[in-house]
C-alpha cells in the first residue's frame, strides 16, 4: 500500500458523551489512519465505542477532543463522500427500489438518464435489477441491506462506512453479503470501513482489523491481514483457514475476553 | 393491499346481518307495537318522506341544495386548516423556538368546545357563512396541526442521518425526507379533523342557520317532524362514512407505504 495522504486521519480523538457526574467518556486518544483502498474492520466489546468511531468519521458527531480530518481537511459533518450503511437498512418506503439507489445522484444533481444508468448499473452490481420497480418493503431483509448498499454506492463515495451492515441477516444470507460487499470493494475500489461482532466475518473481509478495548474505547491491536485477497482468488470465494488463521481468532477472542474480564 | 383494510366476508356479513337486524327490528317495533309514529316513525314513513324531500326539498330548498350549503362550509374550512395548519405544524415540529410561539395558543383553545366561542364568531361575523366556516376552520386546524408537530418529532432520524450522508441539502432533507415520512400522520390528522369539523357542522347549523342538513333536522323538530329529523340523521351517518371512506381510499393511494417501514 502507498503512503501517501490517508484519506481519514483521527488525531488523538476522545469523546465524552454528556457533562458532570453523568459523563460517559466512549473514546479515548484514538490515533487512526485509514489508507485509500484499505478494508478496515473494527472490532471490540459491546458498548465500547465502535459506533462512536463511525459516527465522527461519518461526521454525525463531533469529537470532544482531537480532531477527524477527511483527505486532510477537518470533517465538519455529514457529506455524500463518506456514504453510510446502518445496521437496520434506513430505505424510504415511499421511494421504489430504483428511486432508493437514485436518491443520492437526484439530490446532488446528475442528469436523469445518467442517473437511470447508474442505478441500473449497481442494481445490476447486487443483483436486484429485476426488482427494481419494486417497493422497498416488498423485500426481504437481505435485499434490503443490498439496496441500501448499492444506494450508498451509487454516490460512488470515496469512502464506504458500515456499522454492523449485517448484524440482522440469518447466517447464509451473511455469508452471500460478505462475498458480495469483498467484490464490490474490489470492483469499485472502494476504501470500506466497517464494524462487525463476528472475528470471522472481520478476518475474511478486512485488509486490516483494529481490536478495541471495552469502554473507554482505545485500539488494543491492529492485524494487516490478507485473507480477503485469497478468497477473491478462490473459486469458491471463501478464505482458506489455516492454523495462522486459527491462531489470530483465538489471539483476538482472547484479547477481547482478557479485557472483559479485567476489573 | 393493507392488511388491516381487506375485512374478510364473514365479517362483512356480520356487519350487514346487524344493520339489516336494525331495520327488522325497527320494522317491527313501530308496525306492530303501539309506538307513536310522532316520537318514531316506521322504516315506511321514513323511506316516504326521504323520497318526498329528494323530490321537493325542505323548507323550500332543495334536498341537494342543504347538503351542499354544509359540504361547501366544510370544505372551505377544512381546506383552509390544512393549508395553514400543515405548514404551521411542521414549523412548529422542526423549530423549537417557532413552537413555543404557536403551541399554547392552539393548546389554550383547542378544548374549548367550539360552541363555547361560536356565539362570539356570530357577534363578529353574523349568522352567515362567514361565522360558520371559521368556526370549522378552527375545529379542524387544532387536530391537522397536532398531528403535524407530532408527525415531525417522530421522524427517523436514521432517515434524516443517511439523507444527509447521500448529499441532501437542508431544503432536500425537508421536502425528500421529513415532508414523505410526516404524510401518513398528517393524513390521519386530516382524516380527525374531518371527523372534528363535520361534528361541530351540524351543531352550528342548528345553532343558526338557513340551510343545510344540520338545520333541516333542528326545524324539523319544531314541528315535531321526527320523520324528517330521521331522514337527516341517516343522511349525515351516511355521508359521514362515504368522507371517511374517500379519505381512507386516498389515503391508501398516496400514503401506499403507511404502516409498512
Ligand atoms: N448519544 C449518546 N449519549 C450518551 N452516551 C452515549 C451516546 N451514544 C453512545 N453512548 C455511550 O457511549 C458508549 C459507546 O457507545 P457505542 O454505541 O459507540 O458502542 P458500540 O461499540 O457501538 O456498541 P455496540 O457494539 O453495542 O453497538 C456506550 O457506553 C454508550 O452508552
Ligand atoms: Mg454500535
Amino acid at each position: 500500500m502507498t503512503k501517501e495522504t490517508p484519506l481519514i486521519e483521527l488525531n488523538h480523538v476522545s469523546m465524552d458523551y454528556g457533562q458532570g457526574a453523568e459523563s460517559v467518556l466512549a473514546l479515548d486518544d484514538i490515533d487512526l489512519e485509514i489508507q485509500k483502498n484499505e478494508f478496515l474492520c473494527i472490532l471490540g466489546p459491546s458498548g465500547c465505542g465502535k459506533s462512536t468511531l463511525l459516527k465522527i468519521i461519518a461526521g454525525y458527531q463531533q469529537p470532544t477532543e482531537g480532531e477527524a480530518t477527511f483527505q486532510g481537511k477537518v470533517i465538519k459533518g455529514p457529506d455524500w463522500h463518506r456514504g453510510v450503511v446502518f445496521q437496520s437498512p434506513t430505505l424510504y418506503p415511499w421511494l421504489s427500489v430504483k428511486d432508493n439507489v437514485g436518491f443520492g445522484p437526484k439530490v446532488r444533481g446528475v442528469k436523469k438518464d445518467k442517473i437511470d444508468q447508474i442505478t441500473d448499473q449497481f442494481l445490476d452490481q447486487i443483483g436486484l435489477l429485476k426488482d427494481k420497480d419494486k417497493a422497498v418493503f416488498d423485500l426481504s431483509g437481505g435485499m434490503r441491506q443490498r439496496v441500501a448498499l448499492a444506494r450508498v454506492l451509487a454516490n460512488e463515495p470515496e469512502m464506504i462506512l458500515m456499522d454492523e451492515p449485517l448484524g440482522a441477516l440469518d447466517a447464509l444470507t451473511r455469508l452471500n453479503m460478505q462475498k458480495l460487499i469483498r467484490d464490490l470493494w474490489h470492483k469499485n475500489k472502494n476504501t470500506v470501513m466497517m464494524i462487525t461482532h463476528d472475528v470471522d466475518e472481520a478476518l475474511s473481509l478486512g485488509t486490516r482489523v483494529i481490536v478495541m478495548s471495552k469502554q473507554p474505547g482505545t485500539i488494543i491491536k491492529t492485524y494487516d491481514l490478507d485473507y480477503t485477497y485469497q478468497a477473491l482468488e478462490k473459486d469458491n470465494h471463501r478464505v482458506k483457514v489455516d492454523e495462522q488463521y486459527l491462531e489470530i481468532k483465538n489471539d483476538i477472542l482472547d484479547l477481547i475476553n482478557a479485557d472483559l474480564n479485567e476489573a | 393491499m393493507n392488511v388491516k383494510q381487506s375485512k374478510n366476508p364473514f365479517e362483512v356479513t356480520l356487519t350487514l346481518m346487524t344493520w339489516l337486524i336494525v331495520i327488522v327490528l325497527w320494522f317491527i317495533f313501530t308496525n306492530v307495537g303501539e309506538m307513536s309514529s310522532l316520537l318514531l316513525p316506521s322504516p315506511q314513513v321514513v323511506w316516504q318522506t326521504f323520497m318526498n324531500i329528494v323530490q321537493n326539498g325542505y323548507g323550500n330548498v332543495s334536498l341537494w341544495q342543504h347538503l351542499s350549503d354544509s359540504f361547501v362550509r366544510l370544505f372551505w374550512a377544512v381546506s383552509l386548516a390544512f393549508i395553514t395548519a400543515v405548514p404551521l405544524g411542521l414549523m412548529s415540529g422542526y423549530f423549537s423556538k417557532f413552537k413555543a410561539i404557536v403551541d399554547s395558543i392552539v393548546q389554550f383553545y383547542r378544548p374549548i368546545p367550539p360552541l363555547a366561542y361560536y356565539a362570539l364568531l356570530i357577534l363578529w361575523m353574523g349568522i352567515d357563512d362567514g361565522s360558520k366556516v371559521t368556526l370549522l376552520y378552527l375545529a379542524a386546524f387544532a387536530p391537522i396541526y397536532i398531528a403535524c408537530v407530532a408527525a415531525v418529532n417522530s421522524v427517523s432520524q436514521d432517515y434524516i442521518l443517511s439523507s444527509k450522508s447521500l448529499g441532501a441539502s437542508q431544503k432536500d432533507v425537508f421536502t425528500k425526507v421529513v415532508l414523505p415520512a410526516c404524510m401518513p400522520d398528517i393524513f390521519t390528522g386530516l382524516r380527525t379533523a374531518m371527523g372534528f369539523a363535520y361534528t361541530t357542522l351540524v351543531a352550528a347549523e342548528m345553532t343558526a342557520a338557513t340551510s343545510g342538513i344540520g338545520w333541516m333536522v333542528i326545524d324539523a323538530s319544531r314541528y315535531l317532524r321526527s320523520d324528517v329529523m330521521f331522514v337527516g340523521i341517516i343522511i349525515m351517518g351516511i355521508t359521514g362514512i362515504i368522507m371517511d371512506g374517500g379519505l381512507l381510499l386516498l389515503e391508501n393511494k398516496l400514503v401506499f407505504w403507511k404502516g409498512k417501514d
